[in-house]
Protein backbone atom coordinates (compact mmCIF):
# COMPACT_ATOMS: atom_id res chain seq x y z
CA UNK A 1 0.00 0.00 0.00
CA UNK A 2 1.06 3.61 -0.87
CA UNK A 3 1.74 5.80 1.92
CA UNK A 4 -0.83 8.20 -0.35
CA UNK A 5 -3.49 5.90 0.36
CA UNK A 6 -3.00 5.89 4.14
CA UNK A 7 -5.17 8.29 6.38
CA UNK A 8 -4.02 11.22 8.21
CA UNK A 9 -3.87 9.40 11.47
CA UNK A 10 -1.78 6.56 10.11
CA UNK A 11 0.74 8.45 8.51
CA UNK A 12 1.06 10.41 12.11
CA UNK A 13 1.97 7.47 13.74
CA UNK A 14 4.84 6.73 11.00
CA UNK A 15 5.49 10.40 11.55
CA UNK A 16 6.19 9.91 14.82
CA UNK A 17 8.43 6.92 14.34
CA UNK A 18 10.76 9.18 12.39
CA UNK A 19 9.34 8.23 9.09
CA UNK A 20 9.77 11.15 6.48
CA UNK A 21 8.44 10.21 3.84
CA UNK A 22 4.90 9.50 5.75
CA UNK A 23 5.60 13.65 6.81
CA UNK A 24 6.19 14.08 3.47
CA UNK A 25 2.92 12.95 2.13
CA UNK A 26 1.07 14.52 5.07
CA UNK A 27 2.35 17.75 4.30
CA UNK A 28 1.69 17.45 0.56
CA UNK A 29 -2.24 16.59 1.49
CA UNK A 30 -2.72 19.21 3.94
CA UNK A 31 -0.42 22.02 3.26
CA UNK A 32 -2.19 23.58 0.20
CA UNK A 33 -5.53 24.04 2.47
CA UNK A 34 -3.34 25.50 5.65
CA UNK A 35 -1.73 28.14 3.09
CA UNK A 36 -4.75 29.09 1.33
CA UNK A 37 -6.76 29.84 5.11
CA UNK A 38 -3.95 31.71 5.95
CA UNK A 39 -3.84 33.67 2.72
CA UNK A 40 -7.48 34.15 2.76
CA UNK A 41 -7.60 35.31 6.60
CA UNK A 42 -4.20 37.90 6.29
CA UNK A 43 -3.98 38.79 2.39
CA UNK A 44 -0.03 38.45 2.64
CA UNK A 45 1.49 35.43 0.76
CA UNK A 46 4.32 35.98 3.24
CA UNK A 47 2.30 35.55 6.48
CA UNK A 48 0.67 32.68 4.86
CA UNK A 49 3.88 30.93 4.09
CA UNK A 50 5.24 31.31 7.33
CA UNK A 51 2.08 30.28 9.20
CA UNK A 52 2.07 27.19 6.86
CA UNK A 53 5.76 26.47 8.24
CA UNK A 54 4.96 27.41 11.86
CA UNK A 55 1.63 24.83 11.63
CA UNK A 56 3.85 21.96 10.22
CA UNK A 57 6.70 22.60 12.50
CA UNK A 58 4.38 22.18 15.30
CA UNK A 59 3.88 18.84 14.48
CA UNK A 60 7.39 17.90 13.80
CA UNK A 61 8.03 18.96 17.33
CA UNK A 62 5.22 17.71 19.51
CA UNK A 63 2.61 14.98 17.33
CA UNK A 64 1.16 14.60 20.71
CA UNK A 65 -0.96 17.67 20.58
CA UNK A 66 -3.30 16.05 18.67
CA UNK A 67 -5.77 14.11 19.75
CA UNK A 68 -7.45 11.70 17.62
CA UNK A 69 -11.05 11.81 20.01
CA UNK A 70 -10.89 15.68 19.94
CA UNK A 71 -11.36 15.84 15.98
CA UNK A 72 -9.71 15.30 12.49
CA UNK A 73 -6.52 15.97 11.90
CA UNK A 74 -7.29 18.90 9.33
CA UNK A 75 -9.32 20.58 11.95
CA UNK A 76 -6.37 20.33 14.34
CA UNK A 77 -4.35 21.95 11.65
CA UNK A 78 -6.78 25.17 10.85
CA UNK A 79 -6.91 25.49 14.76
CA UNK A 80 -3.09 25.54 14.88
CA UNK A 81 -2.90 27.93 11.44
CA UNK A 82 -5.99 30.03 13.00
CA UNK A 83 -4.01 30.83 16.35
CA UNK A 84 -0.68 31.80 14.43
CA UNK A 85 -2.59 33.93 11.77
CA UNK A 86 -4.76 35.87 14.51
CA UNK A 87 -1.64 36.56 16.41
CA UNK A 88 0.16 37.83 12.92
CA UNK A 89 -3.39 40.07 12.64
CA UNK A 90 -2.97 41.03 15.91
CA UNK A 91 1.01 41.87 15.65
CA UNK A 92 0.77 43.28 11.90
CA UNK A 93 -2.46 45.13 11.85
CA UNK A 94 -1.21 48.50 11.11
CA UNK A 95 0.45 47.70 7.95
CA UNK A 96 -2.02 45.76 6.74
CA UNK A 97 -3.07 47.25 3.48
CA UNK A 98 -6.19 48.58 2.87
CA UNK A 99 -8.75 46.98 0.41
CA UNK A 100 -8.50 49.52 -1.93
CA UNK A 101 -4.50 49.88 -2.22
CA UNK A 102 -4.31 45.93 -2.11
CA UNK A 103 -6.62 45.79 -5.30
CA UNK A 104 -3.29 45.34 -7.53
CA UNK A 105 -1.37 42.86 -4.85
CA UNK A 106 -1.16 39.14 -5.00
CA UNK A 107 -1.90 38.90 -8.67
CA UNK A 108 0.19 36.44 -9.25
CA UNK A 109 -1.51 34.67 -6.25
CA UNK A 110 -5.02 35.34 -7.05
CA UNK A 111 -5.26 35.62 -10.62
CA UNK A 112 -8.52 34.12 -11.75
CA UNK A 113 -8.45 32.06 -14.49
CA UNK A 114 -8.75 34.39 -17.97
CA UNK A 115 -8.47 31.78 -20.37
CA UNK A 116 -12.22 32.04 -21.23
CA UNK A 117 -13.93 32.30 -24.61
CA UNK A 118 -15.12 35.67 -23.42
CA UNK A 119 -12.74 37.81 -22.14
CA UNK A 120 -15.40 40.50 -20.89
CA UNK A 121 -17.06 37.47 -19.00
CA UNK A 122 -13.79 36.63 -17.66
CA UNK A 123 -12.86 40.14 -16.89
CA UNK A 124 -15.73 40.58 -14.76
CA UNK A 125 -15.32 37.03 -13.08
CA UNK A 126 -12.07 38.31 -12.19
CA UNK A 127 -13.32 41.85 -10.59
CA UNK A 128 -16.19 39.82 -9.08
CA UNK A 129 -13.52 37.25 -7.17
CA UNK A 130 -11.08 40.30 -6.47
CA UNK A 131 -14.18 42.44 -4.66
CA UNK A 132 -15.33 39.04 -2.69
CA UNK A 133 -11.72 38.68 -1.70
CA UNK A 134 -11.36 42.20 -0.42
CA UNK A 135 -14.74 41.99 1.30
CA UNK A 136 -13.70 39.08 3.00
CA UNK A 137 -10.49 40.29 3.87
CA UNK A 138 -12.46 43.44 5.61
CA UNK A 139 -14.56 41.28 8.00
CA UNK A 140 -13.91 41.46 11.45
CA UNK A 141 -11.57 37.70 12.12
CA UNK A 142 -14.21 36.40 13.99
CA UNK A 143 -16.49 36.31 11.20
CA UNK A 144 -13.85 36.12 8.35
CA UNK A 145 -12.42 32.92 9.82
CA UNK A 146 -15.86 31.23 9.65
CA UNK A 147 -16.45 32.61 6.02
CA UNK A 148 -12.98 31.39 5.55
CA UNK A 149 -13.11 27.93 6.68
CA UNK A 150 -16.85 27.21 6.09
CA UNK A 151 -17.52 28.67 2.89
CA UNK A 152 -13.65 28.68 1.07
CA UNK A 153 -12.10 26.01 2.74
CA UNK A 154 -15.43 24.41 2.97
CA UNK A 155 -15.35 22.31 6.19
CA UNK A 156 -18.76 21.67 7.71
CA UNK A 157 -19.78 22.45 10.88
CA UNK A 158 -18.30 20.45 13.29
CA UNK A 159 -15.03 20.43 11.78
CA UNK A 160 -15.04 24.34 11.23
CA UNK A 161 -16.44 24.46 15.42
CA UNK A 162 -13.54 22.12 16.74
CA UNK A 163 -10.87 24.13 14.53
CA UNK A 164 -12.22 27.10 16.37
CA UNK A 165 -12.56 25.58 19.61
CA UNK A 166 -16.47 26.51 19.89
CA UNK A 167 -20.04 25.09 19.70
CA UNK A 168 -21.32 24.44 16.49
CA UNK A 169 -23.88 26.68 17.07
CA UNK A 170 -21.77 29.63 17.54
CA UNK A 171 -20.26 28.72 13.75
CA UNK A 172 -23.61 28.74 12.37
CA UNK A 173 -24.38 31.93 13.70
CA UNK A 174 -21.26 33.73 12.94
CA UNK A 175 -21.29 32.50 9.34
CA UNK A 176 -24.86 33.65 8.52
CA UNK A 177 -23.85 37.36 10.44
CA UNK A 178 -20.26 36.87 8.23
CA UNK A 179 -21.92 36.57 5.33
CA UNK A 180 -24.52 39.14 5.40
CA UNK A 181 -22.13 41.89 6.46
CA UNK A 182 -20.01 40.52 3.18
CA UNK A 183 -23.49 41.39 1.36
CA UNK A 184 -23.91 44.57 2.68
CA UNK A 185 -20.01 45.15 1.69
CA UNK A 186 -20.88 43.78 -1.60
CA UNK A 187 -23.56 45.63 -2.57
CA UNK A 188 -22.44 48.80 -1.41
CA UNK A 189 -19.33 48.92 -3.41
CA UNK A 190 -21.68 48.13 -6.26
CA UNK A 191 -24.25 50.81 -5.56
CA UNK A 192 -20.62 53.63 -5.19
CA UNK A 193 -19.19 52.20 -8.28
CA UNK A 194 -22.41 52.45 -9.99
CA UNK A 195 -22.63 56.09 -9.05
CA UNK A 196 -18.85 56.97 -9.52
CA UNK A 197 -19.32 55.01 -13.05
CA UNK A 198 -18.43 57.12 -15.98
CA UNK A 199 -20.40 57.93 -18.77
CA UNK A 200 -20.27 55.23 -21.01
CA UNK A 201 -19.24 57.11 -24.07
CA UNK A 202 -16.35 58.54 -22.12
CA UNK A 203 -15.41 55.00 -21.37
CA UNK A 204 -15.36 53.67 -25.13
CA UNK A 205 -13.37 56.50 -26.06
CA UNK A 206 -11.14 55.93 -23.44
CA UNK B 1 -42.84 29.44 6.23
CA UNK B 2 -43.08 32.91 6.96
CA UNK B 3 -40.07 35.57 6.31
CA UNK B 4 -38.52 34.75 9.64
CA UNK B 5 -38.17 31.56 9.10
CA UNK B 6 -36.83 31.91 5.29
CA UNK B 7 -34.11 34.20 7.06
CA UNK B 8 -33.20 31.71 9.53
CA UNK B 9 -32.07 28.73 6.38
CA UNK B 10 -31.89 31.05 3.97
CA UNK B 11 -27.76 30.61 4.67
CA UNK B 12 -27.78 27.16 5.49
CA UNK B 13 -29.67 26.52 2.13
CA UNK B 14 -26.89 23.94 0.46
CA UNK B 15 -26.32 22.41 3.99
CA UNK B 16 -26.87 18.51 3.86
CA UNK B 17 -29.01 18.87 7.00
CA UNK B 18 -31.78 21.08 5.02
CA UNK B 19 -34.97 18.86 3.91
CA UNK B 20 -36.07 18.74 0.69
CA UNK B 21 -39.73 19.69 2.03
CA UNK B 22 -38.23 22.29 3.62
CA UNK B 23 -36.22 23.89 0.47
CA UNK B 24 -39.67 23.56 -1.62
CA UNK B 25 -41.57 25.36 1.19
CA UNK B 26 -38.55 28.31 1.35
CA UNK B 27 -38.64 28.55 -2.74
CA UNK B 28 -42.20 28.53 -2.53
CA UNK B 29 -41.92 31.77 -0.11
CA UNK B 30 -39.57 33.36 -1.78
CA UNK B 31 -41.26 33.34 -5.37
CA UNK B 32 -44.44 34.68 -2.93
CA UNK B 33 -42.25 37.20 -1.05
CA UNK B 34 -40.16 40.04 -3.08
CA UNK B 35 -37.89 41.05 0.25
CA UNK B 36 -37.09 37.25 0.71
CA UNK B 37 -36.83 36.68 -2.71
CA UNK B 38 -33.64 39.79 -3.43
CA UNK B 39 -32.38 38.37 -0.29
CA UNK B 40 -32.52 34.41 -1.49
CA UNK B 41 -30.73 36.20 -4.63
CA UNK B 42 -28.12 37.80 -3.12
CA UNK B 43 -27.23 34.67 -0.83
CA UNK B 44 -27.09 33.21 -4.38
CA UNK B 45 -24.90 35.67 -6.03
CA UNK B 46 -22.20 35.68 -2.63
CA UNK B 47 -22.13 32.08 -2.74
CA UNK B 48 -21.29 32.29 -6.48
CA UNK B 49 -18.45 34.32 -5.33
CA UNK B 50 -17.09 32.58 -3.13
CA UNK B 51 -17.20 30.03 -4.95
CA UNK B 52 -15.49 31.56 -8.04
CA UNK B 53 -12.69 33.04 -5.24
CA UNK B 54 -12.19 29.16 -3.87
CA UNK B 55 -12.06 27.81 -7.17
CA UNK B 56 -9.49 30.85 -8.39
CA UNK B 57 -7.01 30.44 -5.47
CA UNK B 58 -7.80 26.03 -5.17
CA UNK B 59 -3.91 26.04 -6.94
CA UNK B 60 -2.09 28.37 -3.98
CA UNK B 61 0.26 26.62 -2.02
CA UNK B 62 3.12 27.28 -0.06
CA UNK B 63 6.15 28.05 -2.08
CA UNK B 64 9.20 24.79 -2.60
CA UNK B 65 11.46 26.27 0.32
CA UNK B 66 8.85 25.89 2.75
CA UNK B 67 9.03 21.86 2.05
CA UNK B 68 12.69 21.73 2.43
CA UNK B 69 12.50 23.77 5.52
CA UNK B 70 10.36 21.41 6.95
CA UNK B 71 12.50 18.65 5.86
CA UNK B 72 15.29 19.90 7.09
CA UNK B 73 13.76 20.68 10.62
CA UNK B 74 12.39 16.82 10.40
CA UNK B 75 15.89 14.99 9.76
CA UNK B 76 17.01 17.64 12.58
CA UNK B 77 14.37 16.75 15.37
CA UNK B 78 13.39 13.30 14.57
CA UNK B 79 15.94 11.47 12.64
CA UNK B 80 18.94 11.19 14.93
CA UNK B 81 17.39 8.90 17.61
CA UNK B 82 14.86 7.08 15.41
CA UNK B 83 11.38 8.17 16.48
CA UNK B 84 11.89 10.02 19.27
CA UNK B 85 13.08 13.55 19.68
CA UNK B 86 16.61 14.91 20.86
CA UNK B 87 16.60 16.33 24.15
CA UNK B 88 18.31 19.82 24.28
CA UNK B 89 21.90 20.27 25.48
CA UNK B 90 20.72 21.16 28.85
CA UNK B 91 18.56 18.01 29.23
CA UNK B 92 21.04 15.54 28.45
CA UNK B 93 23.82 17.90 30.86
CA UNK B 94 21.12 17.63 33.96
CA UNK B 95 20.43 13.72 33.30
CA UNK B 96 24.24 13.05 33.21
CA UNK B 97 24.60 15.24 36.16
CA UNK B 98 21.75 13.18 37.91
CA UNK B 99 23.48 10.08 36.88
CA UNK B 100 26.68 11.21 38.67
CA UNK B 101 25.14 12.49 41.53
CA UNK B 102 23.32 9.31 42.28
CA UNK B 103 26.51 7.30 41.49
CA UNK B 104 28.14 9.02 43.59
CA UNK B 105 25.92 8.64 46.58
CA UNK B 106 25.57 4.97 45.97
CA UNK B 107 29.41 4.69 46.59
CA UNK B 108 29.30 6.40 49.28
CA UNK B 109 27.23 3.88 51.21
CA UNK B 110 28.99 1.46 49.70
CA UNK B 111 31.78 2.99 51.37
CA UNK B 112 30.39 3.42 54.56
CA UNK B 113 28.80 0.40 54.44
CA UNK B 114 31.93 -1.41 54.07
CA UNK B 115 33.55 0.50 56.92
CA UNK B 116 30.96 -0.12 59.65
CA UNK B 117 31.00 -3.99 58.91
CA UNK B 118 35.27 -4.04 59.25
CA UNK B 119 34.43 -1.90 61.98
CA UNK B 120 32.29 -4.42 63.51
CA UNK B 121 34.21 -7.40 62.93
CA UNK B 122 36.98 -5.67 64.82
CA UNK B 123 35.43 -5.07 67.52
CA UNK B 124 33.97 -8.87 67.40
CA UNK B 125 37.44 -9.96 67.05
CA UNK B 126 38.41 -8.34 69.98
CA UNK B 127 35.96 -8.63 72.32
CA UNK B 128 36.18 -12.64 71.02
CA UNK B 129 40.39 -12.18 72.42
CA UNK B 130 39.04 -11.07 75.46
CA UNK B 131 36.61 -13.54 76.12
CA UNK B 132 39.56 -16.52 74.84
CA UNK B 133 42.31 -14.67 77.62
CA UNK B 134 39.76 -13.79 80.52
CA UNK B 135 38.77 -17.03 81.73
CA UNK B 136 42.45 -18.02 81.80
CA UNK B 137 43.77 -15.54 83.36
CA UNK B 138 41.09 -15.73 86.06
CA UNK B 139 41.76 -19.07 86.06
CA UNK B 140 45.33 -18.81 86.54
CA UNK B 141 44.28 -16.49 89.35
CA UNK B 142 42.35 -18.42 90.99
CA UNK B 143 44.25 -21.07 90.79
CA UNK B 144 48.43 -19.32 90.90
CA UNK B 145 50.46 -21.92 91.31
CA UNK B 146 48.36 -24.87 91.98
CA UNK B 147 49.82 -26.94 89.44
CA UNK B 148 53.39 -26.96 87.70
CA UNK B 149 53.98 -28.42 84.51
CA UNK B 150 57.38 -30.06 85.25
CA UNK B 151 59.91 -30.93 82.41
CA UNK B 152 59.60 -34.70 82.18
CA UNK B 153 56.35 -34.86 83.33
CA UNK B 154 55.03 -36.08 79.90
CA UNK B 155 54.20 -33.10 79.12
CA UNK B 156 50.85 -33.38 80.70
CA UNK B 157 49.05 -31.31 82.97
CA UNK B 158 45.77 -31.11 85.06
CA UNK B 159 44.31 -27.62 85.44
CA UNK B 160 42.84 -27.50 88.95
CA UNK B 161 40.00 -26.08 87.23
CA UNK B 162 39.87 -26.32 84.12
CA UNK B 163 38.90 -23.54 81.62
CA UNK B 164 37.94 -24.81 78.45
CA UNK B 165 37.72 -22.79 75.36
CA UNK B 166 37.19 -23.85 71.80
CA UNK B 167 39.50 -23.08 69.44
CA UNK B 168 37.96 -22.12 66.55
CA UNK B 169 39.62 -22.60 63.27
CA UNK B 170 39.75 -19.05 62.56
CA UNK B 171 41.41 -18.37 65.09
CA UNK B 172 44.43 -21.14 64.74
CA UNK B 173 47.10 -19.11 63.28
CA UNK B 174 46.44 -16.89 65.58
CA UNK B 175 47.57 -19.12 68.25
CA UNK B 176 50.00 -21.07 66.25
CA UNK B 177 51.89 -17.42 65.83
CA UNK B 178 52.17 -17.18 69.55
CA UNK B 179 52.52 -20.95 70.70
CA UNK B 180 55.97 -23.02 70.26
CA UNK B 181 55.10 -26.54 69.80
CA UNK B 182 56.55 -29.07 72.62
CA UNK B 183 58.08 -32.16 70.62
CA UNK B 184 57.29 -32.09 67.58
CA UNK B 185 55.38 -30.29 64.67
CA UNK B 186 51.96 -28.48 65.99
CA UNK B 187 49.03 -29.94 63.73
CA UNK B 188 46.30 -27.70 63.44
CA UNK B 189 44.06 -30.44 64.28
CA UNK B 190 45.54 -30.69 67.81
CA UNK B 191 43.86 -27.39 68.59
CA UNK B 192 40.07 -29.01 67.84
CA UNK B 193 39.98 -30.10 71.43
CA UNK B 194 42.88 -28.15 72.93
CA UNK B 195 42.40 -26.64 76.16
CA UNK B 196 44.55 -23.69 77.31
CA UNK B 197 45.60 -23.54 81.10
CA UNK B 198 47.77 -20.94 82.42
CA UNK B 199 50.63 -21.99 84.64
CA UNK B 200 52.85 -21.15 86.96
CA UNK B 201 56.87 -22.70 86.26
CA UNK B 202 60.44 -22.15 87.70
CA UNK B 203 62.22 -20.46 84.70
CA UNK B 204 64.72 -23.32 84.42
CA UNK B 205 62.28 -25.62 83.58
CA UNK B 206 62.74 -24.37 80.45
CA UNK B 207 65.67 -25.52 78.96
CA UNK B 208 64.41 -29.10 79.88
CA UNK B 209 61.93 -27.66 77.18
CA UNK B 210 64.54 -27.19 74.59
CA UNK B 211 63.30 -23.30 74.76
CA UNK B 212 66.72 -20.84 75.67
CA UNK B 213 66.85 -19.78 79.24
CA UNK B 214 68.16 -16.69 80.54
CA UNK B 215 70.74 -17.80 83.43
CA UNK B 216 70.33 -14.31 85.14
CA UNK B 217 66.60 -15.32 85.62
CA UNK B 218 67.15 -18.97 86.25
CA UNK B 219 65.99 -19.00 89.87
CA UNK B 220 62.55 -16.90 88.93
CA UNK B 221 59.11 -18.28 88.26
CA UNK B 222 57.39 -17.52 84.78
CA UNK B 223 54.26 -17.59 83.85
CA UNK B 224 52.89 -19.50 81.08
CA UNK B 225 50.23 -20.95 78.66
CA UNK B 226 50.14 -24.42 78.10
CA UNK B 227 48.21 -25.68 75.09
CA UNK B 228 46.57 -29.08 76.22
CA UNK B 229 45.49 -31.26 73.53
CA UNK B 230 42.40 -33.53 74.32
CA UNK B 231 44.24 -36.85 74.77
CA UNK B 232 45.70 -34.87 77.36
CA UNK B 233 49.51 -34.41 76.38
CA UNK B 234 50.85 -30.92 76.60
CA UNK B 235 51.42 -29.48 72.94
CA UNK B 236 52.90 -26.40 73.12
CA UNK B 237 53.59 -23.12 75.30
CA UNK B 238 53.55 -19.30 75.33
CA UNK B 239 54.47 -16.70 77.60
CA UNK B 240 51.81 -14.28 77.86
CA UNK B 241 52.69 -10.43 78.58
Amino acid sequence: MALSDLSDGDLLRLLKAGNQEAFLTLYRRRQGGIYRFALHMSGDSDVAEEVTQEVFMALIRNPEQYEPERGSLAAFLYGVARNHVLRQIERDWRYLPLPEESADEGEGVWSAPLAGMDPLADLARAETIERVRQGVLALPPAYREVVVLCDLQELDYADAARSLGCPVGTVRSRLHRGRTLLMQKLRGWHQGEANLKPHPTVTREA
Amino acid sequence: MNCQEFQSLVHDWCQPSIEPNVRCDGLEHAAACAKCGNLLASVHSLSVGLWALAEASASAQAPPSVEQALLEAFQHERRPVSGARMPPWWEIARWEMSRWVLAAGAAVVLVVIVLGVRSWERQKLALQGQRGRSPVASAANRHAAAKQVLPGDDHRSTPAAPVTRQVGAEQVSELTADFVPLGGVLDPLDFEQAEVVRVSLPASALADLGLPLNEDAEATTITAEVLIAEDGTARAIRFPR
